[in-house]
């Protein structure tokens, strides 16, 4: 036997756990192995140490008393409150249904915690109170506010009169709840069942949501089975619809944002541990504790929160309202508190440890706003935001670069952060700000050093390899020596991985192209720190380069020829990065962590939830079997979670309670912006700059403008316009083909519903957006004083070329007949 | 009263039950939060919030083998919540530079580095291991973990610690 596999053994001995069989053995090989023996006597002896070093720590004095002092009087209610229930009462006044069923069993005993009225046998909550019924099998009923039930002397079945409750019940095949509408039959399941109607319940209606399990109910109309995940509306005497999961989706998401806009502070940002000052402001019961968290990061759930109003439509110039909050206004108002953080540098947010996430995250928010409203105002701050970011990139021993880490180039790089960054840079190249080749190399370059080619996983802080128990180097919060984060951040691999659809992957432009015939002119250069410089210019470009340095891989001058030469095996290397044919083997290690609701085990993950999402629905455009299995495992997983969203009209609701792996950081409000954005996701919204919907999507719906209802071809039109730009050409396309005279009146009228949209917004960005507040202290003189220089082609006000100013993007003469000034945007007093 | 009966009562919010509950585990506790914040004053007022936290959630309590588990996982993330309270302030390390206490021994003064610069988890486990006597499964049990990861562990930080204690002695 090996040495190697005998040290653990001994561990096990010393600890008293070694199996008897193999104690004799250990102990022979102890006996002739000097090495192993010299190990045990090494190891006693640090255990000896250990046990004395520890020993002083225990309690300096008994607390049992001091505690006893100290629980609360509350506690006395809560103490037991044991009902032993009268049955032949309960059967004669009580059961509307299914009398006959009832079997008689011995009484039992019922714990009754939390604020609840008990009279006999009648459980009641009144307005703002929750109470919880546990059976004696330990399975829970949890009463929502103005709920009442009866419960059955078997306890084996509850009576349910009015309100909601969620059961959670173990093994009981006799249990039933009646109801005046129907009665539901359960064994071992979680559902949620909610009772409206008048005060004499004639016009009753009945929600019943399942959790888990299967979950059987019965009316007047026959017997129906549900299964997990469905969600069905019953009255006694007609068959029980079932509530779609599109739906569902759209409803949690509604409830998602609506809490988000009920927790805004004043100042337009949103605070994690801090949102909870904002309850009750909106006439909303009770308070969203707990809300964990770290306050450090309110910058980037600032960004997050504002994502997730950004994703599902709302701009700044959204006029939606629900409750009295305008989703416009609120957005406006978060964007406004991020330009007034940011510093001059372009960070957003604070100096602090992690301040990357911060900065990134509220870039990035600015950035998608940019692109939905093209406001000015923001294309400013995005610029200086992408300079900070590029300036925190980190570098390669080799000078290349690589990726970010929590602070500014500190030489650390890690997977989370470097991800972020990419999806930062992949919304501004779409927004049409420059981002250089290398930047994005230095992104697909740190992922190759950080995956394990073998498996595909990915490494938070370097490559992974197979002797970590399961991927990364962080440890889970729950003491787990699990190395958490690798499927979120193999995750976060596969979005950086996605296209970034950039003008730099495109030709080079006239104007590049002299550059470059500069820069191979200063190859030759004789000072060869011009020529370094050249080189370091020219491999900037990227791949594209390529063909314009050919012509001189044989220079006759030597130096000129081996610089270009070595030009172009860089560009060449770096997009080997590019190509990266491990992914299939990190989206099949994705699908081995599918999603699961299981708060106990902190399990609950939303970060890579919402990731794994991105990159499912990224790598597998059409419904394949590999995206229907996460699909289905995600749509579980948030449906489960659904019922953490609190109670109907309770200020909690529409949020998740923050039992997620990273609540500690993001809390609540974290946690529900990011349900929020998987949520839209499903909508097929457009999400943290990444739109995974696919073309065979839009050509699926644009096929429905066909559709013989014209409710259908109606919804078709509302959400091929919600969609956005992205359908013209779709729909152009469709103009052409189609003989089809209703669905080529409809695609008409979509465009010119698209662009009418389109037009509005240049009207806001000429008529008033890029004006600042407050008056020019120079009389319109701070661009002569500046003499900042002019590189945007045309003014956004009238289209003219060569003479719009880069920070506002209007012409001189623009400006002067709106009486703003150029360079600072504010009014000249007249 | 056998020890299910005592669970059953403690379950109902018995006093008497949890006083006994309290003189078992108080030390147990006690050890649990030291491990993450390393102060004794500290680990004194948050081994009280714990027992109060404990009462007030006894309805979480299910499985009486699941007992220790419930109770160190409260404690844990009690001491948690304090220790990322503090952070910012960055007072955690020299408040607590004294704190494990120095003996006479140099060897001693030296496992109590060494038990320092363990993370808190790892000092956690060897809390329980050594001080409390648990075994490789309720260990496990208490911080929801597999048994053989238990073992696994146990062995790296022996190792860990034979090797930080012969570094030391070859650097004097």
């Amino acid at each position: 036997m090996k040495c190697d596999d005998l040290r653990i053994k001994i561990s096990y001995y010393l600890d008293n756990e070694l199996p008897a069989s193999e104690q004799k053995e250990l102990l022979e090989h102890l006996d002739s192995c000097d090495t192993c023996s010299k190990l045990l006597s090494d190891l006693q002896q640090a255990d000896n140490l250990v046990t004395a070093a520890t020993s002083n720590v225990r309690l300096q004095k008994d607390m049992t008393l001091e505690i006893q002092r100290l629980l609360p009087n509350k506690a006395k209610r809560n103490t037991s409150r044991t009902l032993i229930i009268a049955a032949a009462i309960m059967l004669v006044v009580l059961t509307p249904l299914g009398l006959g069923l009832f079997q008689k069993q011995e009484p039992l005993r019922l714990v009754i915690r939390g604020n609840v009225e008990v009279t006999g046998n009648v459980i009641k909550t009144h307005k703002g109170q929750e109470g919880v019924v546990q059976l004696a099998d330990s399975s829970c009923i949890t009463l929502k506010e103005n709920t009442e039930i009866w419960v059955e002397r078997s306890s084996s079945v509850i009576h349910m009169l009015t309100g909601s409750a969620f059961f959670e019940i173990q093994n009981q095949p006799q249990f039933r709840v009646t109801t005046p509408v129907a009665q539901v039959r359960v064994n071992g399941t979680k559902f949620g069942l909610t009772l409206d109607g008048g005060a004499d319940m004639k016009v009753a209606m009945l929600t019943l949501f399942v959790i888990s399990g299967m979950v059987e109910l019965v009316n007047a109309k026959g017997s129906y089975s549900f299964l997990e995940g469905e969600k069905v509306f019953a009255t006694s005497n007609e068959s029980p619809s079932k509530i779609n999961v599109e739906d569902r989706r759209a409803l949690e998401l509604e409830r998602a944002l609506h809490w988000l806009a009920r927790h805004q502070n004043e100042d337009g940002s949103w605070s994690i541990v801090g949102c909870i000052k904002n309850c009750g402001k909106h006439g909303r019961s009770g308070k969203c504790e707990p809300t964990e968290g770290d306050d450090e990061y309110d910058v980037g759930a600032t960004g997050l929160v504002l994502l997730a109003f950004l994703g599902a439509g709302h701009t700044p110039e959204s006029k939606y309202e629900k409750n009295k909050i305008n989703y416009g206004n609120l957005v406006d108002k978060g964007l406004k508190y991020l330009l007034k953080i940011q510093d001059h540098s372009g960070r957003i947010g604070k100096e602090s440890d992690h301040l990357m996430y911060n900065h990134i995250l509220a870039s990035l928010a600015i950035t998608e706003a940019y692109l939905a409203t093209k406001d000015t105002r923001l294309h400013e701050s995005v610029d200086k935001a992408l300079n900070y970011l590029k300036k925190a990139q980190n570098f390669s021993g080799d000078g290349e670069r690589l990726g970010w880490r929590y602070i500014p180039r500190c030489g650390d790089n890690d997977s989370s952060v470097t991800g972020w960054a990419s999806m930062l840079l992949r919304s501004a190249s779409q927004a049409g700000f420059k981002v250089e080749v290398d930047v994005i190399v230095g992104i697909y370059k740190w992922y190759w050093e950080a995956t394990d080619g073998e498996t595909g996983v990915v490494g938070y802080d370097r490559r992974w390899e197979p002797k970590y128990p399961l991927g990364a180097v962080i440890r889970g919060l729950n003491g787990k020596d699990k190395f958490d984060i690798l499927p979120a951040v193999t995750a976060m691999k596969l979005v950086a991985y996605l296209p970034f659809r950039t003008e730099t992957m495109q030709e080079l432009s006239e104007k590049e192209i002299e550059q470059v015939k500069k820069l191979v002119k200063e190859l030759g250069d004789d000072d060869p720190l011009s020529r370094e410089k050249a080189r370091t210019e020219l491999k900037k470009f990227g791949p594209r380069v390529v063909e314009h340095l050919k012509p001189f891989v044989n220079d006759k001058d030597p130096e000129r020829a081996e610089s270009v030469r070595s030009v172009i095996q860089a560009v060449k290397v770096s997009v080997k990065f590019q190509k990266d044919e491990f992914s299939a083997r990190s989206v099949a290690k994705l699908l081995e962590f599918l999603p699961a609701w299981d708060e106990k085990s902190r399990e609950v993950d939303f970060y890579y939830w919402l990731l794994g999402t991105l990159a499912v629905h990224g790598m597998f455009k059409t419904e394949t079997p590999e995206r229907q299995k996460w699909d289905k495992a995600m749509m579980k997983a948030l449906i489960d979670s659904a019922r953490q969203n609190g109670e109907k009209d309770g200020c909690k609701e529409g949020s998740w309670e923050p039992v997620d792996r990273w609540s500690c950081k993001g809390g609540r409000l974290a946690m529900t912006a990011m349900g929020a954005l998987i949520l839209e996701l499903y909508q097929g919204m457009r999400v943290l700059g990444i739109y995974t919907r696919d073309k065979e999507d839009i050509v699926k719906l644009i096929k429905n403008l066909a559709h013989n209802d014209a409710k259908v071809r109606d919804e078709t039109a509302k959400k091929l316009v919600s969609i956005g730009d992205v359908v013209r050409p779709y729909l152009e396309k469709e103009l052409k083909e189609t003989n089809n005279e209703e669905v080529r009146k409809a695609c008409s009228q979509i465009l010119e519903t698209l662009r009418k949209n389109q037009e509005q917004r240049e009207k806001l960005l000429r008529d008033k957006k890029f004006i600042r507040d407050g008056n020019c202290s120079t009389g319109g003189k701070c661009f002569e004083e500046t003499g900042h220089t002019d590189d945007i082609k045309s003014c956004a006000r009238c289209s003219k070329e060569g003479a719009a100013h880069s920070c506002c993007r209007v012409c001189k003469d623009c400006a002067k007949e709106l009486g703003i000034c150029i360079t600072c945007r504010k009014k000249i007093a007249k | 009263m056998t020890r299910l009966e005592w669970f059953e009562d403690l379950k109902m919010g018995d006093r008497a039950a949890f006083e006994n509950l309290v003189k078992e585990t108080q030390n147990m506790v006690y050890r649990v939060i030291y491990a993450h914040v390393q102060d004794r004053t500290v680990s004194e007022d948050l081994t009280q919030e714990t027992f109060l936290k404990a009462w007030l959630s006894l309805n979480g309590l299910k499985d009486p083998l699941k007992l220790n588990g419930w109770l160190c996982s409260i404690a844990r993330h009690t001491a948690i919540d304090w220790v990322r309270k503090q952070r910012p302030q960055k007072t955690l390390v020299p408040h607590l530079s004294a704190d494990l206490g120095e003996g006479s021994d140099d060897l001693l003064i030296r496992a109590r580095r060494v038990l320092k610069e363990l993370d808190p988890y790892e000092r956690e486990m060897i809390f329980l291991r050594y001080q409390q006597g648990l075994s490789y499964k309720e260990i496990a049990a208490a911080m929801e973990m597999s048994s053989s990861g238990v073992g696994e562990k146990l062995f790296r930080i022996r190792a860990k610690m034979r090797e930080s204690i012969k570094k030391r002695e070859e650097s004097i």
